[in-house]
């Protein structure tokens, strides 16, 4: 069981990295939270969130070569830990999938 | 990217907020996201996606840094009360008060930047890594004198032997810099900084070329191809920007060389090069044992640090094997920045580190200011604070409010004056031509650092006044804010900080108007016009046939080339039509060459002491001529005075009047007189020179003097003899549309040669106008700020005072009392601040002034000006006393029209 809950952003990059096929760094993380969600988000936060779950031990990094496009710089790719990140994402939606329950009729087709 | 790490500004603000290692990783990310996504954005849509990274950074660490890692949470912000209602309050503050704003912003918007600019001018200056990937672990690699401790540049030998044997560096490179000229296909000869750069100095940046490659080992063995590397500037302002750059063929020194590469824009190793070639060793640099100086620099090994290199240079030690040179120098690692500007010890220090601190002290008496005028303002409101206190809100509450007005009021002067901060950098450092390490700009440093002074200034200046404010009982408040301001009392803090600033801008306008007035002086001593319109002034320079540079020619060879592009330049200037004259020399008219000693026979002088400083310049016998001069006494140079052989000592000499003042000697008289010039340091040997004339003084006549003018000694020139060569030519109207056809001429007398600046007489550089502005300009601001600032204060407190004792004043006007018995009681402490504030201004240059000994030592239009103190002194501090009783008068008129009914009525 994680320590706390997930925090609405946090949840949704944890998403959007398993999306990204488990393993994926800020850049596109960003760019595909943002195309999901009409939400956009800065590589900064994006990169600070990662950093945060994986002080909580749901991800964890490695850091990649250098790339001219990024001025020298490496990326830092983050992959999740099944382990730990499935059970808060399970958990995270079966609160909402609770609080949901019943309302469908009321919200109508999205 | 460029070698300089131009990613936008922004960025590089936004990832300084972030966590130290995560720095260089998320500005990867943002210049990657940058680069690929939003650059296809609209530019408006670009913009505002950049203005949106600080805040989304700073908002990111706030709430996902790690525990203990976020600043200030919002939690404990809401818990202090601070809501965006205060930021509204504080805004609507601003818009209520716009003469306070407006000195307020004035203040510090002037002071925090002001309190900034010594420390990051030096910091970006001294002590500064090179803009390169990991570049705090690049430093300089010098010898150390190890008598005197001082910095020498090491020589190439040194280089060799210490890059194999140190382990704390991973690799050593090395620079021989070298001005090199580079004919275009037109014939056209140009000069350009360049270079001999090992092969490692490119790999040890890690900053690869943009076309083509870097210079490797193999171009540094001798006999290898000629190759070159161009920096970026060059290639795109004397190439073109030509796409086929790499493998074109540029002729160096006469010698065709293949372009092999180019290197990004801000890459100017070591300096400001541009042509990089390749370093090679060759028998001629090793006559003397040691080889020619060069630039020594390394990357420190990974982990090491620079302490650590420097104890294994000492170690290490250099090895030379000339017998006077063994162990009289060592190698010591320093700051990147030190190889060109060294590290400042000694008194220069101890002035760089005061010049840090004083502006430190007028942004605290800002501060002070600011406080007394936010007390005040403070004070207006005691009774609606008190009725609050009573409603139920918090100590803290209502003090977070009162700072947060004031740190908005902070922030906005901080964001003005670093704007100031960027328009005046942007306008002044095109002028200098800096190493490419040094960004005098507004750096993130440099913003989060003035931020931090904002808020301090905001707590200094805010949350004392509004615990000071809050201190008393509700009811006691209200019940005094009835009949005046709530028992507010201002303190002797307050009076001396009047005092202070009152003194100040005595003391800032008086020095500004002597300032002035000395200058103004100096320029009236011009003695003599000079046809300053109608002469062009060209620099040049023949380098080296060599490919080698100086170093592989022989001083006879040099000598006859530059007389032999003397001779043929002449030639051709004689068959130009609307040249009138010409002639060379070693400077600049109004400029000298070498500062050394002089004396004349008969002077008091002990034998063994070499003399009073002097400039020589060496100079044909039409220089004078060309310029439209003739001599005060005597004659000018003739062919007969020029020495045979260029190094041959000439037995003629002219000097000009500065030399015959400072001696106290007769201009007439100085005529026939011998005299004797020596080096510094060296004993006075040198042959006996006659004085054949007297010259002005040519500095003043240019307008170009700082002070006093320079006691010059000017020698005549033989051919060959100077180098790099200055030409003044005497064309008539318009002198500057021959510079293309000296140009030419130039290049047909010698296509080798090198035509530097070519400028009208009258268009010269002036040092002294800068210098002068400068000077009257910081001094008329600090008095402008010092003047404009006890103004407001004197004025806040005044209304204070006057609003306090409102009912006082009604009753002594209700009792039939005396205006100026009124006026007095009201406005005694003020007028009594601001009277001694003038006395102690002026009576600090009264006593400087006075230990002068009557301005004695100061002859014509300069002594009348310095002579003039009492009366500037007088009009000074009439002026600071009149703004002062100004300040006053209002609020003293507003208490006398008080009518006791009213004031009796507040009361009840």
């Amino acid at each position: 069981m994680p320590r706390s809950r997930l925090g609405e952003l946090e949840e949704q990059i944890l998403l959007t990295v398993l999306r990204l096929g488990g393993e994926s760094y800020a850049v596109p993380v960003a760019r595909e939270l943002g195309r999901l969600t009409a939400r956009e988000v800065s590589p900064a936060t994006a990169y600070m969130v990662l950093r945060r779950l994986e002080g909580r031990g749901l991800l964890v990094s490695s850091v990649g070569t250098p790339a001219p496009e990024r001025g020298g710089r490496p990326r830092r790719f983050y992959r999740v830990v099944d382990e730990q990140a499935l059970p808060a994402l399970r958990e995270s939606r079966n609160a909402m999938l609770a609080l949901w329950d019943g309302l469908e009729a009321r919200l109508g087709p999205s | 990217m460029t070698a300089r790490n131009r990613a936008p500004f922004l960025l590089r603000l936004a990832v300084r907020l972030l966590p130290e290692d995560a720095r260089a990783e998320v500005l990867g990310d943002l210049i990657e996201h940058w680069s690929l996504d939003v650059g296809r954005r609209p530019r408006a849509a670009r913009g505002l996606w950049l203005m949106r990274q600080p805040a989304a950074a700073l908002a990111a660490r706030l709430r996902f840094g790690r525990e203990g890692e976020g600043l200030v949470s919002p939690a404990r912000w809401s818990e202090a009360g601070i809501s965006r209602l205060d930021l509204k309050l504080g805004l609507r503050m601003l818009v209520k008060h716009p003469w306070l704003t407006l000195v307020v912003v004035f203040a510090l918007g002037v002071g925090i930047p002001a309190s900034l600019a010594p420390h990051h001018l030096i910091d970006a200056v001294l002590d500064e890594s090179p803009p390169f990937d990991e570049g705090d672990q690049v430093v300089g690699v010098v010898g150390r004198n190890q008598e005197s401790g001082r910095q020498e540049p090491l020589r190439l030998g040194d280089y060799e032997s210490l890059r194999t044997r140190l382990t704390s560096f991973a690799s050593v490179g090395a620079a021989l810099l070298r001005d090199v000229n580079v004919i275009s296909d037109d014939g056209r000869a140009e000069g350009a900084r360049g270079a001999e750069m090992s092969a490692s100095s490119f790999a040890l940046t890690r900053v690869p070329p943009v076309q083509g490659r870097a210079l490797t080992a193999a171009d540094e063995v001798v006999g290898a191809p000629e190759v070159v590397v161009v920096g970026h500037d060059y290639w795109r302002s004397r190439l073109g920007s030509r796409p086929d750059v790499v493998g074109s063929t540029l002729r160096i020194g006469g010698v065709p060389t293949t372009v092999v590469g180019v290197m990004p824009e801000g890459f100017a190793m070591p300096s400001r090069e541009q042509l990089w070639l390749p370093l090679r060793r060759r028998a001629i640099d090793y006559a003397d044992g040691l080889g020619p100086a060069v630039w020594v620099y390394g990357r420190l090994a990974e982990g090491t640090s620079r302490g650590e290199a420097r104890a294994e240079l000492a170690a290490v030690g250099i090895r030379r094997d000339v017998p006077d040179d063994r162990g009289r120098v060592r190698a010591d690692a320093v700051a990147f920045s030190a190889l060109s500007i060294g590290t400042p010890t000694g008194m220069l220090a101890a002035f760089l580190f005061i010049a840090q601190g004083v502006p430190l002290v007028l942004l605290l008496i800002a501060c002070g200011n600011v406080a007394i005028l936010l007390l005040a303002r403070t004070a207006n409101r005691s009774g609606e604070l008190a009725l609050r206190t009573a409603l139920g809100a918090s100590r803290s509450r209502i003090v977070a409010q009162l700072f947060v007005e004031t740190l908005v009021l902070a922030l906005l002067a901080t964001g003005v004056g670093l704007l100031g901060m960027h328009l005046i950098v942007e306008r002044v450092t095109p002028g200098f031509d800096l190493p490419f390490w040094v960004d005098l700009g507004v750096t993130p440093e440099v913003v989060l650092k003035a931020l931090g002074l904002g808020v301090a200034s905001a707590v200094f200046a805010g949350v004392l006044p509004a615990l000071r404010a809050t201190g008393s009982s509700p009811q006691r408040t209200l019940q005094a804010a009835a009949g005046g301001l709530g028992g507010f009392r201002f303190g002797r803090v307050t009076g001396a900080l009047i005092i202070v600033e009152v003194g100040l801008g005595v003391g800032a306008l008086f020095a500004a108007g002597m300032t002035y007035r000395m200058f103004a002086a100096i320029d009236q001593e011009t003695s003599v016009a000079m046809q300053t319109s109608r002469v062009l002034v060209a620099s040049m320079q023949v380098p080296s046939s060599e490919p080698g540079g100086d170093r592989d020619e022989a001083d006879e060879t040099r000598i006859a080339r530059i007389a032999s592009m003397q001779e043929a330049l002449a030639r051709r200037l004689a068959a130009q039509p609307g040249v009138r004259s010409w002639a060379f020399s070693d400077a600049t008219p109004g400029g000298g060459r070498f500062e050394r000693r002089g004396r004349v026979e008969g002077d008091e002088f002990p034998p063994d002491f070499p003399g009073l400083p002097v400039v020589t310049s060496r100079v044909e016998p039409g220089f004078f001529g060309t310029l439209g001069i003739e001599p005060l006494h005597g004659r000018t140079f003739e062919r007969g005075d020029v020495p045979v052989e260029a190094g041959q000592a000439p037995t003629r000499v002219l000097v000009n009047t500065k030399f015959l003042d400072r001696r106290g000697l007769d201009y007439r008289g100085a005529v026939g007189l011998t005299m004797r010039i020596s080096d510094p340091g060296e004993a006075p040997t040198g042959p006996w020179m006659e004085i054949v004339g007297v010259v002005p003084d040519l500095e003043a006549s240019l307008g170009q003097a700082i002070f006093d003018g320079t006691p010059m000694a000017y020698l005549p020139a033989a051919p060959g003899s100077v180098h790099p060569l200055t030409l003044v030519i005497d064309l008539g109207e318009d002198p500057t549309a021959f510079a293309p056809v000296l140009r030419r001429l130039l290049a047909d007398a010698d296509p080798t040669a090198i035509l530097g600046d070519v400028v009208a007489l009258d268009q010269l550089p002036n040092t002294a106008a800068l210098v002068q502005r400068t000077a009257s300009g910081v001094l008329v601001g600090l008095s402008l700020i010092a003047i404009v600032l006890s103004t407001a204060a004197l004025y806040a407190l005044m209304s204070f005072t006057v609003a306090r004792r409102t009912r006082e004043i009604g009753v002594r006007i209700a009792l039939g009392g005396r205006s100026s018995r009124i006026v007095a009681a009201i406005a005694r402490r003020q007028l009594r601040q601001l009277v001694v504030g003038v006395v102690l201004g002026a009576g600090f240059w009264a006593v400087a002034f006075t230990s002068l000994g009557g301005a004695g030592a100061f002859q014509g239009e300069l002594g009348v000006a310095v002579r003039s103190w009492p009366t500037v002194l007088s009009i000074t501090a009439a002026i600071v006393v009149a703004t002062g009783l100004s300040a006053c008068l209002a609020p003293i008129l507003r208490g006398l029209r008080i009518r006791p009914v009213e004031a009796l009525r507040v009361d009840a």
